[in-house]
């Protein structure tokens, strides 16, 4: 054999070796501060802002990944239900329907529980997605323990912008999950590691990714009637800003993620949305009939407008 | 409330819409399966020609895994959430395994080397016994039971899988009791007229886990009996025969394991077996349970620990193993068995690793063992591999890697080939996986590519 082949190997050894020369230190995620030394950083910090119009957005990147900045240095805003570091986006204005996907990752025993707040125009709340919403997922293979939900906004003056924050009463919770470790013993048929499942403290700052595309499937076609509805009916209509009012969420009629309408009559439907009096779904249903590529609805509904107007 | 209001306004379109949605979800059956698996396939080579040689001492009964895996192995699992009410659940599982000689796309799985092997069907009923605390679980029907490894060398040193019924993690305040009655069928197509006549050989497991004993500690206890289920015609036809079944069909083992989480970020299990006759697995890697064997006599006492630690916080991570063994059997047909190894992993960012392997198995044969070099004989291995995974740390996957794998060890690698042109273990086991270094070579070196997944929750 020869022995260049050995060298190579060694090489690559002691090249790997001395990337990793240092003592046995418990493993810690040092991008993670602990609970505490966050929390007492929240409560020192300033608010940055005096109004929910003066925070400070960010264009929402649809159809990318963005990991969010929620750590001591995230600016800092008393909202109604809590003071809590946070990211703020302005949705785009195509009134395209969005799908949203939040995660939140628990690391070293601590996970940001986070609330979704939808803002009108105005800046004022119209809807949320409660911290309670978020379901816990197991580690799978792909993807650690987290708290993930999934929704549907459609931009538009009800929905012109998105916050990403915690409260109050989310920091009080808890997640018990479960460590990799187990969730792969379970899938090999292994004994299960001694001990209890770990439990994460809920803390006011880290690691929250947002996913968000458009919907581009013809299940979007509820979208328009429907309003803005979250898959796991976690986005609730919000009057105000206290959180206490709006946990309750509406029982799904439909599950428009899955729904499919292929040659839906577009034309028919609009037809009975005018018979109905309801000119706003009409003018939706005309633009959405556009976008799937049958043109010539919107002027046929224009056509009809006229032909029934006084 | 805005859903259910918007809809009252338009109930005619609510009705259009319902008609066109509604109905395809009632059709879903109210059961949501899981989909679960382990799956490794890959290509090698050996240096010189010839595809890759898997370097395993032989009569060991494991070896160091990272680029020394020759076959395409899978598990697909599937089962399901059927029952879950006022506390009680019930569950069903099914796992079927694959394993192919990765030679070329078409392989037939009945050829030699191939298999299909129902592994598991079973369910389990959390709660379904009354009267028992809050978790205990019944279950019947064929699994992998609660087996206990060494993920870098494959090593199952605890393994009562097989057909069987129990009872689990009954809370008795001081640990978690498990009670189980497991079969492993043998044959004895050298004396059973019959041989479908089969040697029921049954094992009862009993075993104390989650003994809290120190912070982030916990102990447990286990002792496995097993023994040949003979008819009382079996029995007569050896007591006809002269074969003497007393003593060598059964047998019992302890074991005593420690697992420490909190340990440098992952965890260490140090673990002390003993064994005694018909329940030593004389080859492979399985103990706990009957071995089929009628005469088998001896004793077993093996040690063994393991873990990962991370040296540097999401940075570098270390799988650990040291194993000492020693079967000391009557025919002197045991063997002492000393292996040790380490995996550091160095991850430059999320996606890419640089992992290295070092193995070492150690040899150590009684004077009657047939088959491999009856010397004490040692078989040493490093592998370098680049690894692309999706995350950080020593478990995490998918994985795909390429690898090089340098093996050196002492004697020639083989035998000569047997009546039928096989090679013949020596130094090196002849049968995991394609022996393409020459008989009198002392190393060799391999490289390839490989991939590794498992998924389920």
């Amino acid at each position: 054999m020869p022995q260049r082949h050995l060298a190579i190997l060694l090489s690559g050894l002691a090249l790997t070796s001395l990337a990793g020369c240092a003592s046995l230190v418990p493993h810690d995620d040092t991008s993670v501060a602990p609970a505490e030394q966050s929390q007492q950083a929240l409560e020192r910090a300033t608010d940055c802002c005096s109004t929910l119009a003066a925070l400070p957005y960010q264009s929402l990147a649809v159809g990318e990944s963005q990991s969010l900045t929620l750590d001591t240095q995230a600016p800092m805003h008393r909202f109604a239900d809590g003071a809590s570091y946070f990211q703020a986006f302005e949705l785009p204005r195509t009134r395209e329907p969005l799908t949203f996907k939040l995660t939140s990752t628990i690391a070293n025993d601590q996970v940001f529980a986070p609330t979704v707040l939808v803002l009108d125009e105005d800046f004022q709340p119209t809807q949320r997605v409660a911290s309670d919403k978020f379901d816990y997922l197991s580690p799978n293979g792909f993807a650690g323990a987290r708290l993930g939900a999934t929704f549907d906004i459609t931009p538009g003056p009800d929905a012109a912008y998105l916050v990403v924050y915690s409260n109050d009463a989310a920091r009080q919770g808890t997640t018990q999950y479960e460590s990799a470790e187990k969730v792969y013993a379970r899938v090999r048929g292994l004994a299960l590691p001694p001990g209890p499942d770990p439990i994460a403290e809920h803390t006011a700052t880290g690691n929250v990714t947002l996913e968000s595309e458009a919907r581009k499937t013809s299940g979007g076609l509820l979208t328009p009637i429907l309003g803005t509805r979250s898959h796991a009916d976690s986005v609730t209509a919000d009057t105000g800003t206290d959180a206490s009012r709006s946990e309750h969420a509406a029982p799904s009629s439909g599950d428009s993620n899955n729904a499919s309408a292929p040659d839906f009559d577009y034309r028919r439907m609009i037809d009975a949305a005018l018979k109905a009096d309801d000119i706003e779904l009409a003018m939706q249903l005309a633009e959405r009939a556009e976008r799937e590529g049958n043109s010539g609805t919107r002027a046929w509904l224009a056509e009809r407008l006229r032909s029934v107007s006084p | 409330m805005r859903d259910s209001r918007q809809f009252t306004r338009r109930p005619l379109l609510a009705a259009l819409i319902g008609a066109s949605c509604v109905m395809p979800a009632l059709a879903h059956a109210d059961i949501n399966p899981n989909f679960f698996g382990y799956a490794r396939s890959g290509i090698g080579s050996t240096a010189g020609g010839g595809s890759q040689t898997c370097f395993k001492a032989a009569g060991a009964p494991a070896k160091y895994r990272l680029g020394n895996e020759c076959e395409t192995y899978a598990e697909l699992g599937l089962g399901a959430n059927l029952f879950d009410q006022q506390g009680t659940s019930f569950d069903f599982a099914s796992r079927v395994a694959y394993v192919t000689s990765q030679a070329n796309d078409d392989e037939s799985l009945k050829d030699d080397g191939n298999n299909i092997a129902l592994r598991e069907m079973y369910v389990t009923g959390t709660n379904a016994v009354s009267g028992l605390p809050e978790g205990s679980t019944l279950w019947a029907g064929k699994r992998f039971y609660k087996r206990h490894d060494i993920h870098m060398n494959d090593y199952y040193y605890w393994d009562l899988s097989g057909p069987g019924v129990g009872i689990s993690d009954i809370d008795m305040g001081i640990g978690n009791l498990s009670l189980a009655w497991v079969r492993s069928s043998g044959s004895d197509s050298d004396n059973l007229p019959d041989e479908n006549q089969r040697l029921s050989d049954d094992t009862i497991d009993v075993r104390l886990t989650d003994i809290p004993t120190n912070p982030g500690g916990s102990l447990q206890l286990g002792v496995d009996y097993g023994r040949a289920s003979l008819s009382d015609w079996q029995k007569d036809y050896y007591d006809d025969t002269g074969v003497d079944y007393d003593e060598g069909d059964k047998g019992w083992m302890g074991t005593i394991e420690h697992t420490q989480s909190n340990w440098f970020g992952g965890s260490n299990t140090v673990a002390l077996q003993y064994a005694t006759d018909g329940i030593i697995t004389s080859n492979g890697n399985a103990v706990g349970r009957g071995s089929g064997s009628l005469e088998q006599e001896g004793d077993m006492w093996r040690v063994l620990d393991h873990g990962q630690v991370w040296l540097v916080p999401d940075k570098l991570d270390m799988l650990y193993t040291a194993i000492y063994e020693d079967k000391n059997m009557d025919d002197n047909s045991g063997r002492k068995w000393f292996s040790a190894g380490v995996r550091p992993t160095y991850y430059w960012n999320d996606i890419m690793s640089t992992a290295v392997e070092l193995g070492y198995d150690h040899i150590e044969p009684q004077s009657n063992v047939t088959g491999y070099d009856g010397g004490d004989h040692h078989v040493t291995k490093l592998t370098l591999a680049q690894q692309w995974s999706a995350g950080r740390g020593a478990m995490v996957r998918p994985t795909i890697r390429l690898f090089a794998t340098y093996a050196k060890w002492n004697g020639d690698a083989y035998q000569d080939r047997d009546a039928e042109g096989y090679r013949q273990a020596h130094a090196l086991d002849a049968g995991a996986g394609p022996n393409n270094v020459d008989f009198n070579d002392t190393d060799g070196l391999t490289f390839g590519a490989q991939m590794e997944v498992w998924w389920g929750s």
